[in-house]
């Protein structure tokens, strides 16, 4: 009888411990603040001295030379120590940057004037040969060579040390923009030479701010460079710290252990708008997902299938639980917005079982079809592929999942083995028939980076024409003619185009993200 | 005694070829290409990845890549470069094991202390309120994920007391959090491994005869009792710290602590070879070695087995 | 029984364990005294309640589940029930020590035997840990092991020398009263003869009084001067060696002494008690004997027996004698 007793009053014990834990973690959402006030500068705010800034990653940079770079948080760092000749500015206009001019002389010849008195980090001076050995340097690695492929590595001229002519094969229309991707960074040649395999270690850039250092699993530190040649960093340091796991980047930019946060879960998002010591800043970026279609698939090689799918999905449901409302945009076309070309008024496939189903029936499926979904298995995308399944279900499509470790998966979808796989896609220069290219041109099968692996000599006689075409109009006319082709085929369900999140500390000014997922960290102070 | 922990030394080559051949070769046969890998998910051009795997030596057959692995290992103590950071896996493992090691230390040292006393007092008073509350927490202790204890540990102490940092590893403070989460679940077992051992010794008779002796009751416990209780005691602490010399990943995730666990889940993912490769040998050796130092408490923890390590 | 030498007396000691299954009156009543110099033999089968009654002495029940329910026991004129842990801790070892049943698992396994004599010697003599152990050395040749072995664990010891150690480290101290719990059952035949003649040449070396717990007849015939039968808890029968070995009343006793086997008899044959010893969380009525007693009668069933004298210092818990 006794034990009984201890044992009850054990048991309210536990439990009433693991309340008063779990109670604490609900506490913040109550303290509700009036919306549209948070935020709302004085006008009057004094500069603080604080000039030191860390910064939660999601994920280890891949190497701090600016040819190895081709995911975004990479890049960051990487164009905070190194400059392209051109850049954006957060309007993604061309901007002049290493080159103070440049100008077209005919349609493969470009002639850009270098900024004099420009000094890398090691104290050797921009020269045009620094430019050249860097362009040649890109076109060797195999990251960076996707962005060297229109220029001609013979066509180099250097009339002097601060004039570089550079000429392309054949006519390229988005010329400017691939010049502003960091992974063509200009590098210091003797740097780069004295020491090929310890970029890592040393990079030397022109760039606001030099490497500092890199703990692998940990952290990189850059600093100020204060001989930069335009306006000097107001930051003395950046720290940028790699925290993988998305809570825990959201407990330390709650907990003031950071003060800034990238890439966060859409579930907090409300959360962390109502804490009035953080500003949550959603921004549209260059990036699309989707729900690819492999048309190399037998029961995929049929448009009607393929429409018939998109008549079968629920999309905005999907997006909504997924995403969440705040965290996320409706797509109608595989260009995002804000990119020239972008095809603005498709009619949707709205949701509509019925016509599903005679689609099917149309294409001799009587609730038979079977088709799997292939994915990198994590908890979005697993809900992703239950949710089509049972949607699908309703017209008679059994969908099967199939889960990936993520090296498996690429070498799944470079062999074109899926059939149906959700893909993000960027638009790395903000142009649209670099992005139309890789997604829908016959040559970007596989390998290339085409999930829907399509053929249509039409289209890629529209992309390879568009990208030869000067004029902007026309090009754009060829970009939406891309774009309605792809959609009447229904090649993929536009899923959506998710806003970028960056959870900043409320005393953060001078935070200008540009589109293509970049931050210039140069431009940021604190306030008091 | 020495002669025995040479001969188990010498033991460990065979024992690290053997992990080198089966994990080189496991990895080997799974699917998935680090040079695709690394041109990321939106994919390279054909020649980019022939580029890259030609670079990282992909295009050799199996034997020679094995070969030139144990011929870099043996002569010249090199364990390849990382295909990710361009370092050497040496440093990066450097760089990551020690803090597996403060943390495995740390977290097993909190656990020892609290585990042991915890079961001692259980076991002492059996059936007490005591007793069914410290098992219900042990209970609690090994049932909580390691993941979901680190957040409320981090949501509590972090953003509400602000007392500790909510990750990283650079300081001792930052490693409070991470000990305490991976500790108690430790803390847990051990603290039910002690209670047993403990209540099986005390009902023996030479606890009686100690008591008879007029001996005082906490010399009885500590001095006879914990110390013929000490094997399973020692036996779960040798198994939980050599687990966590292969690091905790999840644990390492949520306080992002640059730890070996880490390195490797990152490694496997990107089929950093040489990264898995040289991780593995020294985690297995790490392992090998708390074993080695498991036996040999043994042998000072209960003098009948002494006579056989020869 | 001379009032002025005497060293121990319990009076109404009653020992209950409380388990799930009810409460086991484990000892009940019990009134039991000794003399200095005296060995009693405290002689019963298995669950009698022997163990618990001299651990009772000891104090050294386990509580819970043991609870000593009412009694008193003088020890030396001083109530042990009424001594604080402290006090207790200082008497045992010191003034009373016990021997346990089984050498084998009596000795702690991973102290060295010497430890273990020195142990009990520093806890009541002031002495340095040296002098403590060379006292043990000292103990242990005693009892007929060469000194040097003081350094051995108990698992280099045969069983016989490991019970030689139990009783060296019992004898260490001198002291007055020595519990010995069937000091000899593990042992085998040859070596129980020679550990009791050593136990009987240092109890009478060093004067000390003995309570031998015993199912041996042949060990009590021995070694004692006054022997206690127990029966469920009590003491059913209680007088000198020559009072119960060649005038047992007590039919419990009778039946005890015709299990012997006589080698002398004609007939082989031994006459065991029938029956089993009562459920001890349901104890008869009357006479704790009733259902097995050959000359049970009506009384027996309801009313439990007087303790009764009757010759000097013969005692028997009978309703027939």
């Amino acid at each position: 009888m006794k034990t009984k007793v201890n044992r009850f009053i054990t048991a309210l014990l536990v439990m009433a411990m693991f309340f008063a834990l779990t109670g604490c973690s609900g506490t913040p959402a109550d303290d509700t603040n009036e919306p549209g006030t948070q935020g709302a500068s004085t006008g009057e705010e004094i500069v603080s001295s604080k000039d030191t800034m860390t910064v939660a990653i999601d994920r280890e940079p891949q190497s701090m030379d600016p040819t190895a770079t081709n995911i975004s948080i990479t890049c960051t760092i990487v164009s905070q120590i190194f400059d392209t000749l051109l850049d954006f500015d957060p309007d993604m206009n061309i901007i002049p940057s290493l080159a103070e001019s440049y100008e077209q002389i005919d349609d493969v010849t470009y002639k850009f004037n270098l900024r004099k008195g420009v000094k890398f980090h090691n104290g050797e001076e921009l020269k045009a040969s620094d430019v050249v050995f860097s362009l040649k340097r890109a076109n060797e690695k195999p990251v960076s060579r996707a962005y060297t492929q229109e220029i001609d590595m013979e066509g180099f001229e250097t009339p002097d040390d601060y004039t570089v002519i550079i000429r392309t094969k054949e006519p390229y229309a988005a010329f400017y923009q691939s010049l502003c991707v960091s992974r063509l960074s200009i590098v210091n040649e003797k740097a780069t030479l004295e020491a090929e395999n310890d970029v890592n270690s040393n990079p030397v850039g022109t760039g606001p701010f030099k490497f500092a250092s890199w703990t692998a699993g940990d952290n990189v530190t850059i600093e100020r460079n204060d001989d930069y040649w335009g306006e000097t960093a107001k930051l003395k340091q950046v720290v940028f710290r790699i925290i993988t796991e998305q809570s825990s980047r959201v407990v330390e930019i709650e907990s003031g252990g950071v003060d800034a946060a990238l890439v966060l879960p859409a579930v907090d998002y409300e959360r962390l708008e109502d804490n009035e010591d953080i500003d949550l800043e959603l921004y549209t970026s260059h990036y699309v997902r989707y729900i690819a279609f492999n048309t190399t698939q037998d029961s995929l090689a049929d448009k009607r299938v393929r429409q018939a799918l998109n008549y079968a999905t629920d999309i905005d449901t999907i997006r909504d639980v997924l995403y969440t409302e705040k965290g996320a945009q409706k797509a109608t076309t595989p260009v995002p917005p804000g990119i020239e070309g972008r095809h603005e008024d498709l009619a949707q496939y709205d949701y509509n079982p019925e016509k599903a189903k005679e689609l099917l029936k149309e294409a001799g499926y009587d609730n038979d079809l079977e088709i799997s979904f292939t994915y990198l298995g994590n908890t979005t995308n697993t809900l992703m592929g239950e949710m089509l399944q049972e949607q699908w279900k309703d017209v008679g499509v059994i969908l099967t999942l199939n889960p990936l470790e993520s090296g498996a998966l690429t070498e799944n979808a470079n062999n074109m083995r899926q059939e149906v796989m959700p893909v993000r896609s960027a638009y790395s220069i903000g142009e649209a028939g670099e992005g139309l290219m890789k997604l829908f041109h016959s040559s970007n099968h596989g390998p290339g980076g085409s999930r829907v692996n399509y053929t249509n000599p039409r289209v890629d006689e529209l992309l390879e024409t568009a990208k030869v075409t000067m004029d902007e109009n026309e090009r754009n006319e060829m970009y939406r003619e891309v774009q309605e082709i792809v959609h009447d085929e229904a090649l993929m369900i536009y899923l959506c185009y998710e806003y970028t999140s960056v959870a900043l500390g409320s005393k953060v000014r001078g935070f200008n993200p540009i589109p293509t997922e970049r931050i210039d960290y140069s431009t940021i102070y604190f306030v008091e | 005694m020495l002669k025995y922990i040479i001969r188990r030394v010498l033991m460990l080559i065979p024992v690290m070829l053997g992990v080198s051949l089966v994990v080189f070769t496991l990895m080997y046969i799974t699917p998935g290409n680090p040079a695709e890998i690394l041109l990321g998910e939106e994919g390279g051009s054909k020649e980019a990845i022939e580029l890259l795997e030609e670079e990282m030596g992909l295009n050799d057959p199996y034997i020679v890549r094995f070969g030139r692995f144990i011929w870099n290992l043996v002569s010249k103590g090199d364990l390849g470069t990382c295909y990710a950071t361009r370092q050497p896996v040496s440093q990066r493992i450097a760089q990551t094991f020690p803090n597996t090691l403060k943390l495995a230390g740390l977290s097993v040292g909190l656990a020892v202390v609290i585990g042991v006393v915890l079961g001692i007092v259980s076991a002492v008073k059996q059936y007490s309120i005591f007793d069914n509350v410290a098992m219900a927490l042990a209970m609690l202790g090994t049932s909580m994920p390691n993941f979901w204890q680190g957040l409320l540990l981090m949501i509590l102490f972090s953003i509400h007391l602000q007392w500790l940092p909510a990750s990283g590893f650079s300081s001792f403070k930052h490693m409070i959090l991470p000990a305490v989460t991976i500790g108690t679940s430790s803390a847990a077992v051990i603290a039910r491994m002690t209670r047993s051992s403990m209540l099986e010794v005390i009902r023996q008779d030479y606890i009686s005869t100690a008591r008879a002796k007029g001996q005082s009751e906490i010399v009885v416990i500590l001095r006879h009792a914990l110390k013929n209780a000490l094997i399973p005691i020692i036996t779960t602490v040798g198994i939980r710290f050599g687990v966590m010399m292969g690091g905790a990943v999840l644990t390492e995730s949520i306080f992002a602590i640059p730890g070996i666990g880490k390195m490797m889940v990152d490694a496997i993912k990107a089929r950093n070879y040489p990264v898995v490769q040289g991780g593995v040998l020294v985690i297995a050796l790490a392992f090998s070695v708390v074993n080695l130092i498991v036996d040999i408490l043994y042998a000072f923890a209960d003098p009948r087995l002494k006579s056989q390590y020869r | 029984m001379e009032q002025k030498n005497l060293l121990l007396k319990i009076k109404d000691l009653t020992i209950n364990y409380n388990t799930y299954d009810g409460i086991v009156k484990a000892v009940e009543g019990l009134n039991l005294s000794m003399s200095n110099g005296q060995t009693l033999g405290l002689v019963g089968e298995t669950g009698a309640g022997k163990t618990t009654t001299v651990k009772g002495i000891m104090r050294l029940l386990p509580d819970p589940p043991a609870k000593i329910v009412r009694g008193e026991i003088y020890f030396d004129g001083e109530n042990l029930l009424k001594k604080s842990k402290k006090e207790m801790r200082s008497i045992r070892g010191k003034q009373i020590s016990m021997i346990f049943q089984d050498p084998m698992t009596s000795l702690n396994p991973v102290m060295t035997v010497g430890d273990q004599i020195a142990e009990t010697i520093r806890l009541h003599n002031d002495i340095s840990k040296k002098q403590s152990f060379e006292e043990a050395c000292t103990m242990l040749e005693q009892v007929g092991i060469k000194g040097e072995r003081a350094g051995d664990y108990p698992h280099q010891l045969s069983g016989g020398m490991k019970q030689r150690v139990v009783i060296a480290m019992a004898l260490a101290c001198n002291p007055k009263l020595l519990i010995a719990d069937e000091p000899t059952t593990a042992l085998d035949v040859t070596i129980q003869a020679q550990v009791l003649e050593m136990m009987k040449k240092l109890i009478a070396q060093y004067n000390t009084s003995v309570i031998m717990i015993t199912h041996d007849l042949g060990i009590v015939a021995e070694t004692c001067d006054y022997i206690a039968i127990m029966y469920a808890g009590e003491i059913v029968e209680y007088g000198t060696k020559q009072h119960i070995f060649l005038n047992a009343k007590h039919p419990y006793t009778k039946g005890l002494f015709a299990c012997i086997p006589d080698i002398t008899a004609e007939d082989n044959k031994l006459t065991p008690i029938e029956g089993l010893m009562p459920d001890p969380t349901n104890l008869p009525k009357g006479c704790k004997f009733y259902p097995r007693c050959p000359m049970a009668g009506k009384e027996c069933e309801n009313e439990n027996p007087a303790n009764k004298e009757i010759e000097n210092g013969h005692f028997v818990k009978c309703h027939f004698v």
